[in-house]
């Protein structure tokens, strides 16, 4: 089974703090890798380091076979990945649909020379666009918010919205950064079954979470990360049961 | 009745003018002083051609859009390197050359003595000597600047230069090319900028370097903040109130040169007074003011 | 060795300009545009007081060095210090920064009109031999004059507790604020300090040059130029002052003085562009994710 994303010793140091220290890591199609280690282990890092938006001192990575640290991050996601922030990057001014609207990929009506000379093209696409989000946010319990500008969406729900965002992008892979810290259990719940749902309809996920009990639940195969670098990996009781991970945690 | 068309022909212009920066600064976010710049080479390209080479109008139209698009890119590359602040003091600077230029190459441009004589423009042979005909074609190409932001505002084109100007991270993730993004809206402002140079030029049929300074650029800036940023009418309302105001002034009996600095007090005193009560303008929906979280 | 020296001048009232935007750009996080301003007004202020009110001269100057200080301080507490509060981040006070400075710079018009004046009641002197170059007594004092306020304005940063508060709010104003420094009387300092050497700059350029209601703008965006080149540092911002000073005289060697101004602008660019961290900064991130 080839590899969707290899990553191979990047190491990264942010004026004397080392963020990553020869961190490798590969990840099959379809899998649902949790991510796990304490705060400062480098886990964000490691997803701003392979989307772009941070240059690795040294080391590889790899999507698809395409080398992404030379891409720029528009180029990376149009590859293929999609991510969400731990920051809750939304923006907030416009529209629950305008967010994801704005998150599906090629769209004709983005190119200003289609505008206005193929205007019947892009409208075209625009309302197929709207009546995918419309289904994809009907799925997720959206529906009602549809024109509500995001800043008014609870935080659990502006969280799952991003998520949504990302399945607008038909992204491969989803980078997903901790999706469901700080949301109320009811919404967590619903995340997690969008989550779950995920590697069925071909999709691989890679999910940073310090809620052990949702990465237990969800994921098949879970990484343990501290001081920039892997510590161990394994399923997750694996992973959890293992000495080093306890002794990282305990320290 | 002259008078009165005179002004409406000035407001032609900067509404043109305000919508065109509008598009780069309210709905992209990228606060620009260097739009008296693309204002001045369109006026500039269109005179010198007309007075040098006997083209006719829209042949000197065109070139002025070209060219103007070209300094267009040249501002909008640094806009991808550096932060906003210090990309104000880049858009000031490349005003400040541009002018720089126009007053002291005089072999090429005449200097601060400027440029007389532009003829009257003529459009398929019919001729544009009277005010009433000026207005129409300002009036016509007013019509399609509003038009063309319009569509550009509404498309899915504008959407994502709404959320490069609300955040640009999301932006990249979401696979647009940002700095693409950025440099095209800078060469669409400044082609419009430039349409309305050429009208100026013709219409005065004199034009210097004291009309393309930091001053202009800092006015226009003002309408388009005042008037309402990023929004389709604020820049319009704008332009209307600040054309017509200092007008207004004339009536009471001020001498030239006092009106002139009343007037700059006017819109100066307004853009602070907006600032500190109402950052979006009259009708705006940006107040360049990024989340506190996201800085 | 004339334009050695000319630039020499130059670059002293460039880097008066040029550290009190520092000060107000470090301390507060915005670039006080006012400062082009602030710089005619105490010109204007001292002309008012010596011509008019027939004031002494040393008292003149005086009252005009503070009297740019309180403008520069009331301008903090009426608009940038409530604009901040409610939230205004660096562009919002940059444009409001903007909008002051066309007001202020017009009322000095209306009050004293657009022709060029002098704060010179004597007759232009030849001045003294220095070397092969010449300079005059005007030109002297400022430059020990613009040396005595940067060393100053160095000593206060470094040795008062004004000084290193004013550094602590530069570098972090959210954590000064937790340890207990009064944000608020720094950004007043900032202001009133960084106005100051902007005035003192002014009036001294006055009395070498002359004086019009604009005259504050190219000093402003040069001393603007001279910050980007240190990168952000005292010692830089008078190095950059020295380097901008000395190219611009030398660069009437090979091209006509009127495009000295946009020789400055191109180099602002190219920093910009090519190095916006200046000779001596640090990195300078577009954007944290």
């Amino acid at each position: 089974m080839s590899r969707l994303l290899e990553i191979d010793s990047l190491d990264k140091n942010f004026d004397g703090v080392t963020a990553l220290a020869g961190f490798s890591c590969s990840v099959q199609p379809g899998e649902l890798l949790g991510l796990i280690g304490p705060n400062g282990a480098g886990k964000t890092t490691l997803f701003n380091a392979i989307t772009g938006f941070i240059s690795p001192d040294r080391g590889k990575a790899t999507f698809k076979g395409t080398d992404l640290l030379r891409l720029p991050s528009h180029r990376i996601a149009n590859a293929g990945i999609a991510r969400t922030f731990q920051d809750l990057r939304l923006i907030r001014r416009i529209s629950v649909l305008d967010n994801v609207l704005l998150s599906f990929k090629d769209q004709p009506g983005e190119r200003l020379g289609n505008v206005f000379f193929r205007w019947g093209v892009s409208a075209k696409r625009e309302a197929a666009n709207r009546k995918k989000a419309a289904s994809l946010l009907e799925e997720a319990g959206l529906a009602e918010k549809l024109h509500d500008p995001a800043e008014d969406l609870s935080y659990g729900q502006q969280k799952l919205l991003s998520l949504v965002c990302c399945l607008a992008a038909e992204a491969d892979l989803l980078l997903l950064d901790e999706p469901v810290a700080g949301i109320a259990p009811e919404m967590i719940e619903k995340t997690l079954s969008v989550i779950r749902g995920l590697p069925r309809q071909g999709k691989t996920v890679i999910l940073i979470e310090h809620n052990l009990d949702a990465v237990m639940q969800v994921c098949d195969r879970v990484v343990f990360m501290d001081a920039g670098a892997k510590v161990s990996e394994g399923t997750p009781s694996e992973v959890r049961n293992d000495p080093k991970v306890i002794e990282a945690y305990l320290d | 009745m002259e008078y009165l068309l005179h002004i409406l022909i000035l407001i032609g212009i900067y509404i043109i003018l305000s919508v065109s920066l509008n598009l780069i600064a309210g709905y992209a976010g990228l606060l620009s002083i260097a739009h008296a710049a693309f204002y001045g080479v369109g006026a500039y390209v269109a005179a010198l051609m007309a007075l040098k080479v006997q083209s006719p109008f829209l042949v000197n139209m065109v070139f002025a859009v070209i060219l103007s698009g070209l300094l267009g890119v040249l501002v909008g590359i640094p806009s991808l390197r550096i932060r906003d602040d210090y990309f104000v003091i880049a858009t000031f600077a490349f005003q400040v050359i541009t002018f720089s230029v126009l007053n002291n190459w005089v072999s090429f441009t005449g200097g601060p003595m400027g440029l007389p004589g532009i003829p009257r423009p003529a459009i398929f042979g019919l001729e544009i000597s009277s005010h009433t005909g000026f207005l129409i074609l300002v009036g016509c190409l007013c019509a399609f600047t509003v038009w063309l932001s319009h569509r550009i505002v509404r498309s899915p084109f504008g959407r994502v230069l709404k959320s490069i100007r609300e955040d640009e991270v999301f932006a990249q993730a979401a696979g647009k090319n940002v700095a693409a993004y950025k440099v095209t809206v800078f060469v669409i402002g400044a082609g419009l900028a430039a349409i309305a140079g050429v009208m100026y030029a013709y219409y005065i049929s004199f034009i210097d370097p004291t009309s393309f300074t930091v001053m202009e650029s800092i006015f226009i800036i003002s309408i388009v903040i005042i008037g309402g940023a990023g929004s389709l009418w604020g820049p319009v309302v704008g332009a209307v109130l600040l054309v017509t105001l200092p007008e207004a002034l004339r009536f009471i009996g001020l001498p030239t040169s006092v009106a002139a600095n009343i007037r700059q007090i006017l819109y100066g005193g307004l853009l602070v007074a907006f600032m500190m009560w109402r950052p979006q303008g009259f009708m705006g929906e940006y107040t360049f003011q990024k989340d506190s979280s996201r800085e | 060795m004339q334009y050695f020296t000319n630039g020499i001048i130059s670059a002293a009232y460039i880097a008066l300009v040029g550290v009190g935007v520092l000060l107000v750009y470090r301390a507060s996080s915005y670039l006080p545009f006012t400062h082009g301003a602030i710089f005619a007004f105490s010109a204007y202020m001292t002309y008012f007081l010596a011509g008019i009110l027939q004031v002494p001269v040393f008292l003149a100057v005086a009252f005009g060095g503070l009297a740019a200080a309180s403008l520069g301080v009331l301008l903090e507490t009426l608009g940038f210090g409530p604009l901040r509060e409610r939230g205004g981040g660096a562009l919002v006070l940059l444009i409001a920064a903007i909008g002051l400075y066309t007001v202020l710079v017009n009322i000095l018009s209306l009050a004293f009109g657009d022709t060029a004046r002098t704060l010179r009641f004597w007759t232009v002197e030849e001045g003294w031999r220095f070397f092969s170059a010449r300079i005059t007594t005007v030109q002297i004092i400022t430059l020990t004059s613009s040396l005595i306020c940067l060393l100053g304005t160095w000593a206060f940063i470094r040795r008062t507790r004004l000084g290193r508060c004013l550094k602590a709010v530069a570098n972090d104003s959210e954590l000064a604020l937790i340890v207990g420094i009064e944000v608020g009387r720094i950004h007043l300092w900032a202001a009133g300090v960084g106005s100051a050497l902007v005035g003192i700059a002014g009036i001294l350029f006055a009395y070498d040059v002359d004086m019009t209601p604009s005259m504050g703008l190219r000093p402003l965006m040069t001393g603007v130029v001279a910050m980007l080149i240190g990168g952000g540092t005292l010692w830089g911002t008078m190095f950059g002052a020295l380097l901008i000073g000395i190219v611009q005289q030398l660069g009437v060697i090979w091209v006509s003085a009127r495009w000295q101004e946009a020789i400055v602008f191109v180099i602002l660019l190219a920093f910009l562009i090519f190095r916006p961290q200046g000779f001596f900064g640090k990195r300078v991130k577009k954007a944290t994710v």
